[in-house]
């Protein structure tokens, strides 16, 4: 009778230990990602006393400055730039996720002729940085296409599984589907079902997990990209919200080290950058946030409890 | 005779699923590469509409031969993506495992362990780090490297490192910020991880605990043969980010040769060849993947 009883008391205290330990490693691994983070939130709200004073590292105290978010917001045009980049960052997340899968659905389970060759071009693709393609690709749009002034360089690209890392999802979702097991497609072969049909009503329902990866993806370096929002969008009413962080960190570098002139430092400076660079990364963070959730329902789904 | 009509309707099928992407890749990939290793091998005459004539391979034979400062460099960055890649990709396996387990707040912890993935493309890291501004418009000075960058500091309080002296300091320094760099190359990996870690049937460990299998053994006989496509996704990911992003000193070279001294040419050049040993990389490793799983097929 004691046996089993002694059993347990140290299955309970390797337990116990285990998971203090996966606690500590954790909290002290995302301690370092953190750090950055806590270091921009409190730059944030500092006044420019505190910022200039070197004693002054976390805590302000010159109290809470949170005008600084208001002027950020107003340089960073947000009125009209918040909705562009709304709209932008949706749409080609939708759009990449439903051109992606099927592209990648066709690389997955269907074998032809040359279907080795396409997916090593696949891989070129992806890993040509964009930076060297960048004046072809601008003289195509703009002088061929005539694609200037809106923002279909961005959008109609990744229709094609082109666009922003385009290639990155595709591959991703290859790789999902191979590992599907191929009874289900089977039976709905059998079943008379079409191939495009079964991409959508079979492949794609049982494949939350890739399609939650690849709209994370997609949706955070559009929203965090400026590179070609840079090149294509400079009309003032069709600018994205991030496009402006650049310029008001050069602002606030520019007043500090002048000539020795003290220009009217009160307006911008590094803490108006940093409420920037976090009204940046607040939306972003609360869509992740719901998306994470997903992760956490994926489990429950299929019971895959450890 | 019925396999033959098989393989062609597959064949078929496949082709209609993939055509958009075919369409995509003359139009927006086949087209700019060629225009780009064109300009690579010959003189611009005009930036407008790209006028140009031919020249043959001399910036190539500038480059590998005769310039001391490139072939050097391309070693540095190469030698860095091999040693940080594996590292990479198997502390966020190990990490997206642990966020993969039944604990509280592990919501809380999958946001904290992505925080660096959502704060952008590196702008406002840099921003954050005091990197300045030079960064930003790559001009950095070819003798620094991305590894010199050491953000170490974050870790340590400095006061703490002088009673180490100075060699001590120095390791612990470079050791940290390592892991460090590590770390941040991890956000998007993790996700690929968890993704590929929900993907898996919870049936399949139930039925190993049932038969009495470890964690341990279900870990190397289930959770990796099950994962082992993301793992390849993920290995790929790590090395074309760190091979394409602007911090690292071949394409702060190729950017600031094309964009402050305008020579898109010799830029051109220096990313064609950039290009093909990333490939031979790829290709090794894709061919490494392929045996593996032949292997494992038998």
């Amino acid at each position: 009778m004691r046996f089993p009883d002694k059993l347990k008391h140290a299955e309970t205290w390797k337990h116990i230990f285990f998971r203090f330990f996966t606690y500590l490693l954790l909290f002290s691994m995302a301690f370092v990602f953190l750090y950055p983070f806590l270091f921009l939130l409190t730059d944030s709200v500092k006044s420019l006393a505190d910022l200039t004073d070197i004693t002054v590292k976390w805590i302000p105290t010159r109290g809470l400055r949170w005008v600084n978010y208001k002027y950020a917001w107003q340089e960073l045009k947000g009125p009209v730039t918040l909705p562009n980049s709304i709209y932008m960052t949706g749409m080609a997340t939708f759009i990449h996720v439903i051109s992606c899968s099927f592209i990648g659905y066709g690389f997955a389970r269907f074998h032809f002729k040359g279907s080795n060759l396409l997916f090593g071009i696949l891989v070129l693709a992806m890993v040509i940085p964009l930076q060297v393609m960048m004046i072809p690709m601008f003289i195509l749009y703009s002088n061929v296409f005539g694609w200037t002034n809106s923002m279909k360089p961005i959008l109609i690209p990744a229709i094609f599984g082109y666009g922003l890392k385009g290639g990155l999802y595709i591959f991703i979702f290859r790789q999902f589907f191979v590992a599907l097991p191929k009874e289900l497609e089977e039976a709905a072969y059998i079943d008379g079902c079409g191939f495009i049909q079964t991409h959508f009503r079979i492949i794609l329902p049982i494949s939350k997990s890739s399609i939650l990866v690849v709209s994370i993806l997609s949706m955070v370096f559009h929203w965090n990209d400026y590179t070609e929002p840079n090149m294509y969008l400079t009309n003032p009413k069709i600018r994205i919200f991030p496009q402006g962080l650049p310029g008001l960190y050069r602002m606030a570098v520019q007043m500090v080290d002048d000539l020795g002139y003290v220009i009217d430092k009160s307006l911008y400076n590094q803490a108006t950058a940093s409420a920037g660079a976090v009204l940046s990364l607040l939306p972003i963070l609360i869509v992740y946030l719901f998306a994470q959730r997903s992760f956490v329902e994926g489990i429950q789904h299929t019971g895959a409890k450890q | 005779m019925k396999s033959v009509s098989f393989k062609r309707r597959q064949a078929i099928q496949g082709l209609i699923l993939v055509s958009p992407w075919i369409i995509g890749t003359i139009l927006f990939f086949l087209y700019p590469a060629y225009e780009t290793f064109a300009l690579s091998v010959s003189e611009l005459d005009s930036i407008k509409g790209l006028q140009k004539h031919y020249l043959g391979f001399n910036y190539y034979r500038n480059i590998l031969f005769e310039s001391i400062a490139y072939v050097p460099m391309y070693q540095r960055v190469f030698k860095e993506m091999l040693i940080r890649t594996p590292l990479v990709v198997i502390f966020s396996l190990f990490i997206a495992i642990l966020l993969n387990l039944d604990i509280k707040g592990r919501g809380a912890l999958r946001s904290l362990f992505v925080l660096p993935f959502l704060l952008g493309s590196g702008f406002i890291m840099q921003q954050i780090m005091n990197q300045g501004l030079q960064d930003e418009m790559g001009d950095t000075a070819m003798g620094t490297d991305t590894t010199s960058i050491s953000r170490g500091t974050i870790l340590i309080p400095r006061e703490v490192l002088w009673y180490l002296g100075p060699k001590v300091a120095n390791l612990v320094m470079q050791f940290l910020s390592r892991i460090t760099e590590v770390l941040w190359k991890c956000p998007v990996p993790i996700i690929l991880f968890l993704g590929g870690l929900q993907s898996i049937s919870g049936s399949l460990y139930e039925s190993a605990k049932v038969d009495g299998a470890t964690q341990w053994e279900m870990f190397w006989k289930i959770t990796l043969p099950m994962i082992g496509d993301i793992i390849l996704v993920a290995i790929i990911y790590t090395l074309i980010d760190m091979f394409t992003e602007s911090t690292n000193s071949v394409m702060a070279n190729i950017h600031s040769m094309a964009f402050k001294s305008t020579r898109f040419e010799y830029a051109a050049a220096l990313a064609c060849i950039y290009i093909v040993i990333i490939l031979v990389l790829i290709g090794v490793i894709f061919g490494i993947a392929a045996l593996i799983s032949k292997s494992n097929n038998k």
